[in-house]
């Protein structure tokens, strides 16, 4: 004999129409990466050879030698020869190191800004703890200079990182009729005459509701790890890469890894997930129709969404461009943003920028408390209300 | 056992859809019968919780029912437009609902219920394949796992041939004599075959109740050839 929870999962859960949908957005998630990584394939081995080649090269002397290569690919790309701009016919000949020579001059340039990031990373805090009295010294400050090496791969692997927006996505199509089925059917009345129906039937959803969002987040996660692995050559290894050294994550905290990112994304997914899951079940419970259920899900996921775009748009450009140094973020600025933005979004927290834009604790009550507390505790107190609702007794009076 | 309803009442606006039905019932088969829109469904709904009387109260054995998980576990039910989890087995529903429905730990029904309502043979087809007669019987099927002491049976032979229906009411008959049965249908010969005793409903109120003693004393007595014409004459029509 098998049991309620089995059940429940068959009735809603594993249906033929969601096991197509779910593998569907895994594919798409995967057909996205291919897309976007394309440039990178195509180029996999030149730049194998490019990095191998200047392995030995450090300190000033790198920045040197990677500043004058580049210059000399862009004086023969653009000559100032008082004709034409841009000599087509050099710039599209194989180099080096097996492709065109503007595809080696963006490559010295990417690596030149490598070396540059290292070095004015290693400037700002040697300055940060030459001066105590005028910086919160931390001890992440005092970690070690970071080896230079190609940060492509982890680049990507941070830019692309698409599987937390993709598994809310199947939850809400998952769960869209968690409790709208018994409704569509006309089951839903004989089965709160049951000893084990009603009230229990609904946490037995709601439990496994939560269950479902979040296997569906660690499984689309360990789907595009994979995928990541083969497609950009990543391991493990490179995975504890500083998150400063990506392109548009310099002001992250010294001792942020990709690795690290990947964790908390995962975790902060999941806890996103189980946030619209909630939502969604609530939905299908109080309207009673999967469709409208799944599209009002949708309209708060994009509201959130939303919420997010608008923020990278109105205080990114102050929080980012604006502020020259790393490690020196105003502090009444990012409360300004961490508590009227994120605190009461908790689908924000599946942008990855939100990890790195902050110090690693905050300020609340006169205590001082990790970053993530205050999204947790919305998160957290989201599933409450809504597991309250859901669980409400039904009065039967039509 | 006996069940009791007092004075139940239910209202839709202004409209009163049950109005002050009082009336007691022992083991038995009875029959509701009525035109569309008397009420027959909304009283079956207040007898098995679904919905909530706005006045009366339901005694069972002089206690006050309510809605307690006691009183329900009383229940069987078959509601007017049963649905079905299509990805699902005929056992597999059988052996959810047995699921719902047990709280002691007892032997499963689910084979015997099968083998009882000739769907043993289909028990591992999905649903969406069953036929609308089949569906019907499996819905009968749920309702009476438990061994419920009350059972209620709305348009229970919608969909079921001939041969099925007479299945039916040889098991309803069966039931009877240990359960209370309520069947709501429009079928006038379903309840004429099997209720003990027939109640007309009209405008939300039991106007009739008779026993088949009764009635098979009036067809003896040519005071009506038969239940059909009994009940059309009750609500003020004739047979063609």
């Amino acid at each position: 004999m098998k049991n309620c929870v089995y059940y429940e999962l068959r009735k809603t859960v594993f249906t033929r129409k969601n096991i197509i949908v779910v593998a569907v957005l895994a594919l798409l998630m995967i057909g996205f990466l291919i897309w976007n990584e394309r440039s990178f394939i195509s180029e996999k081995k030149a730049r194998e050879r490019f990095f191998d080649d200047l392995g030995n090269v450090t300190g000033d002397e790198l920045t040197d030698y990677l500043s004058s290569e580049e210059q000399k690919l862009y004086s023969k790309i653009f000559p100032d020869d008082g004709e034409s701009g841009f000599d087509s016919s050099f710039a599209g000949k194989t180099g080096r190191y097996g492709i065109s020579n503007v595809g080696e001059w963006a490559l010295f340039k990417e690596a030149l800004k490598i070396a540059e990031d290292i070095q004015t990373r290693n400037e700002n805090i040697s300055i940060i703890i030459q001066n105590p009295e005028n910086f919160a010294v931390d001890s992440y400050y005092e970690e070690d200079n970071i080896f230079f090496s190609d940060t492509k791969p982890q680049t990507e692997f941070v830019r692309n990182s698409c599987f937390g927006w993709i598994a809310v996505l199947a939850c809400i199509i998952v769960l869209a009729g968690s409790f709208s089925v018994e409704k569509e059917r006309g089951l839903h009345s004989m089965l709160q005459l049951f000893p084990k129906g009603g009230v229990r039937m609904s946490l037995r959803k709601y439990i496994c509701g939560i269950v479902v969002s979040t296997v569906l987040v660690i499984s689309y996660a360990l789907i595009y790890c994979i995928a990541q692995f083969i497609i950009l050559g990543l391991g493990f290894k490179e995975l504890g890469m500083p998150l400063f050294m990506i392109e548009g994550y310099e002001m992250c905290a010294s001792g942020m890894t990709v690795g690290g990112l990947f964790g908390y994304t995962v975790m902060f997914s999941i806890a996103a997930a189980a946030v619209m899951s909630s939502v969604t079940m609530l939905f299908s419970k109080l309207i009673g129709r999967t469709v409208f259920a799944g599209i009002g899900s949708c309209i708060i996921y994009a509201a959130g969404i939303a919420a997010d775009v608008l923020y990278m748009g109105v205080y990114g450009n102050e929080f980012t461009d604006n502020s020259g140094d790393w490690y020196l973020i105003s502090a009444p600025t990012f409360y300004k943003i961490y508590n009227t933005e994120k605190g009461f979004n908790p689908l924000a927290l599946l942008n990855n920028s939100y990890y790195f834009q902050q110090p690693r604790i905050t300020r609340f009550a006169g205590g001082y408390y990790d970053a993530y507390i205050v999204p947790l505790i919305i998160v957290i107190l989201s599933c409450f209300l809504c597991y309250i609702f859901l669980l409400k007794e039904e009065k039967n009076v039509k | 056992m006996k069940l009791e309803l007092e004075g139940i009442t239910k209202r839709y606006g202004a409209k009163t859809v049950v109005n002050k039905v009082t009336q007691s019932f022992t083991h038995g088969v009875y029959g509701l019968l009525g035109p569309n829109g008397a009420g027959k469904t909304t009283l079956i709904n207040i007898i098995a919780t679904v919905l909530k009387a706005d006045d009366g109260t339901i005694r069972v054995n002089g206690k006050i029912a309510g809605h307690s998980p006691e009183y329900r576990e009383f229940i069987g039910y078959l509601p007017q437009h049963m649905g079905y989890y299509n990805n699902f087995t005929g056992e597999e529903f059988l052996d959810y609902i047995w699921n719902l429905k047990n709280r002691k730990g007892e032997p499963s029904q689910v084979e015997s219920l099968l083998k009882r309502f000739h769907l043993y043979d289909m028990r591992n087809k999905k649903i969406s394949v069953y036929s609308g007669g089949m569906k019907q019987r499996l819905g009968i099927a749920q309702a009476i796992i438990g061994e419920p002491e009350i059972l209620l049976l709305d348009e229970p032979t919608v969909g079921l041939d001939l041969e099925e229906r007479a299945e039916f009411k040889r098991y309803i008959k069966e039931l009877g004599e240990k359960t209370i049965v309520f069947l709501s249908t429009h079928i006038v010969s379903d309840v004429e075959e099997t209720a003990d005793e027939v109640m007309l409903m009209t405008h939300g109120s039991i106007t009739e109740r008779i026993t088949s003693e009764e009635y098979n004393a009036m067809i003896a007595g040519n005071e009506t050839t038969g239940l059909e014409e009994y009940y059309l004459g009750k609500v003020g029509k004739e047979l063609m």
